[in-house]
């Protein structure tokens, strides 16, 4: 097909449809900025009051574009040390990271060897582990907090990471995934005289990239999002992550909501600005990788 | 680690046969170990510890007290007054309502978006990033946001509706803002996937239905969604399981209120366990009760997910 000017794609797009596809096309894009606006307009409403005075918040005849623009709201949020907002995010992302990473690793390295390697008590590990995925981690919740406090990790970044890595979950996603790539690749891989570390590593992984970004996206989000177990191992506000830190904050500014709006604002900033950086892989990530789970 | 190993092969050449066989047996153990030990020690460790400590009277700083089967007497209203199983139980309700309400909701909405999105082709990729947006939001930030647009004086939503509705402080309004921001905040991940879902429906499938003369809702029902089949089951787990687990909206949005009407059970078990005293023994009870309750509920699912993953093998 040969370039077409936006003008000539419209024309085309009427001459080759019927009257009825056309009004039923756009009612769709008519329902789609409907829910648009809802997405957006709360966002909108949380960045306009931040840059609000508190009184014009209050007012009666409040309107969406502020009269008069100010950023001492950003100014008292920023210097208020009780609600560290930028090292709580420093803090999310460390640990989200950080985790993703050795997740992934850990799990391929075990999806792995489930799927493609042999070895005495396979079944029974693989079973083990899938029939825990079904026991709700709500049980597991204060022992868990038990054997962290134990190690000496309460207060400690690791105690936001360690746990999650014996999720299942990924184990599961990735064999799955493994079990479609054929055996003569491994097979030829280990003629020509490679490890099995070498074929999962130089082979199977890259194989893998699609579910990995997944499985990434997954992980990271479950971990940034994760709200009580950050909340039960720290104890000190320094050590916590966005969103276990930003719980009480609505409190400690009760009806000023100018300075909750650019809290609000200053929290999901950096998320936004790394989900934008990202949003190519990261949609098509899911896309890919996803339907396979 | 594992790369060391790989070098001492490689010395070790003369000896091969010897060390081969000693690594095609360890090896495999070794690529399992690390998802084994964090398995063990934070998945199956913490479960026989769980019940363990449900079994006795336990506030973590005084030596554990055996309690037999009293915790979960109080929470079945056989031992004590009752108002310990009354609190655990109208929160398991509420939980439960919640759940029932906001799964569907996070199926169908998200399905509706998907179709709008996958409709509306000139602008998929820029409305799969937008409506990907709320999603990637903490829960608290969602909070914040909708404790302001629905407060009773200055909220937007009252401004825009020209009602002065105590959309936190009052029932049902707390439950309804509680959905209303739960939806906002989770239409999207499900969304995306159903796009993709969508995306993978073989298009000779739909062009044979609509020769054959099926309308588009024919064609939804009959091809799309059956095709959909893993997307689905992936997604209603997944949202039931979250839906379960609902304790910052709870927690952040409403605290609990108006007189503890929005208390859910992740908020029980964590006030028992961390609000104040330690009734560590208590809230593991509570925990097992309620995780046999949501396992009641998810376990069809899984068995249909498992069953799905043999058809595979075959």
């Amino acid at each position: 097909m040969t370039k077409m000017k936006l003008k000539d794609k419209i024309v085309h797009y009427f001459k080759n449809h019927s009257k009825g596809s056309i009004v039923f096309t756009a009612v769709c894009y008519l329902l789609l900025i409907g829910c648009a606006l809802i997405v957006l307009v709360p966002s909108l409403w949380a960045v306009a009051t931040s840059v609000k005075y508190e009184t014009e918040v209050l007012d009666a005849n409040v309107t969406l574009f502020p009269h008069r623009v100010t950023f001492e709201n950003y100014a008292s949020i920023l210097a208020n040390r009780n609600v560290p907002i930028l090292l709580w995010f420093w803090n999310s992302i460390k640990i989200a990271v950080v985790y993703v990473v050795l997740y992934l690793l850990i799990a391929s390295l075990a999806a792995f060897a489930f799927s493609r390697l042999r070895f005495k008590g396979r079944e029974f590990l693989f079973w083990l582990g899938m029939s825990s995925m079904m026991i709700p981690g709500v049980i597991n919740m204060i022992p868990n907090y038990i054997i962290i406090d134990k190690l000496h990790l309460v207060d400690n970044m690791f105690s936001m990471i360690l746990p999650g890595l014996g999720g299942v979950f990924g184990v599961f996603m990735l064999r799955q995934f493994m079990r479609g790539i054929p055996l003569a690749y491994d097979e030829a891989a280990k003629i020509d005289g490679a490890s099995d570390f070498r074929i999962y590593f130089h082979i199977i992984l890259p194989l893998c990239l699609p579910v990995l970004v997944t499985l990434a996206i997954f992980s990271f989000q479950g971990n940034w999002n994760d709200y009580v177990w950050p909340l039960i191992v720290t104890n000190s506000a320094e050590t916590r992550t966005l969103t276990a830190g930003l719980a009480t904050f609505s409190g400690s500014y009760a009806h000023q909501y100018g300075k909750q709006m650019a809290g609000a604002v200053l929290s999901a900033l950096p998320i936004l600005i790394v989900f934008l950086a990202g949003q190519k892989y990261f949609i098509k990530g899911i896309s890919i990788g996803g339907i396979k789970g | 680690m594992k790369e060391k190993g790989e070098k001492t092969v490689r010395a070790a050449k003369p000896l091969r046969n010897h060390g081969k066989t000693f690594l095609r047996t360890v090896q495999p153990y070794l690529f399992v170990a690390p998802f084994v030990f964090f398995f063990v020690l934070f998945g199956l460790v913490p479960l026989v510890m769980g019940v363990v400590i449900s079994f006795t009277k336990w506030d973590y700083a005084s030596p554990m007290e055996w309690y037999g089967l009293k915790n979960y007497g109080l929470l079945f209203g056989v031992v004590g007054s009752g108002q310990v199983a009354k609190d655990f139980w109208n929160a398991v309700l509420h939980t439960l309502l919640f759940a029932v309400i906001e799964t569907p909701l996070l199926i169908i909405v998200p399905l509706g978006v998907a179709l709008l999105v996958t409709k509306c082709r000139w602008v998929k990729k820029f409305s799969m990033g937008f409506f990907y947006f709320p999603t990637i939001l903490s829960i608290t930030t969602v909070c914040i946001l909708f404790n302001f647009l629905l407060d009773t004086n200055s909220g937007v939503i009252n401004h825009y509706l020209r009602t002065a509705i105590p959309w936190i402080t009052q029932m049902p309004y707390a439950w309804i803002s509680i959905f209303l921001l739960s939806t906002w905040w989770g239409v999207g991940g499900n969304m995306i996937l159903y796009v993709a879902g969508i995306a993978n429906v073989p298009q000779e499938l739909l062009e044979a239905a609509t020769l054959d003369g099926a309308n588009a809702v024919q064609r939804f029902f009959h091809i799309t969604l059956p095709c959909m089949k893993r997307t689905m089951l992936y997604t209603i787990i997944m949202t039931t399981i979250g839906s379960f687990n609902m304790l910052g909206q709870s927690q952040v949005l409403t605290a609990g209120g108006p007189n503890y009407m929005t208390r859910t059970a992740m908020m029980v078990i964590y006030d028992t366990a961390f609000g104040g005293i330690n009734n560590f023994g208590r809230a593991c009870a509570m925990s097992i009760v309620f995780g046999v309750i949501m396992f009641a509920f998810t376990f069809a699912g899984y068995r249909l997910q498992i069953a799905d993953d043999k058809e595979g093998i075959a």
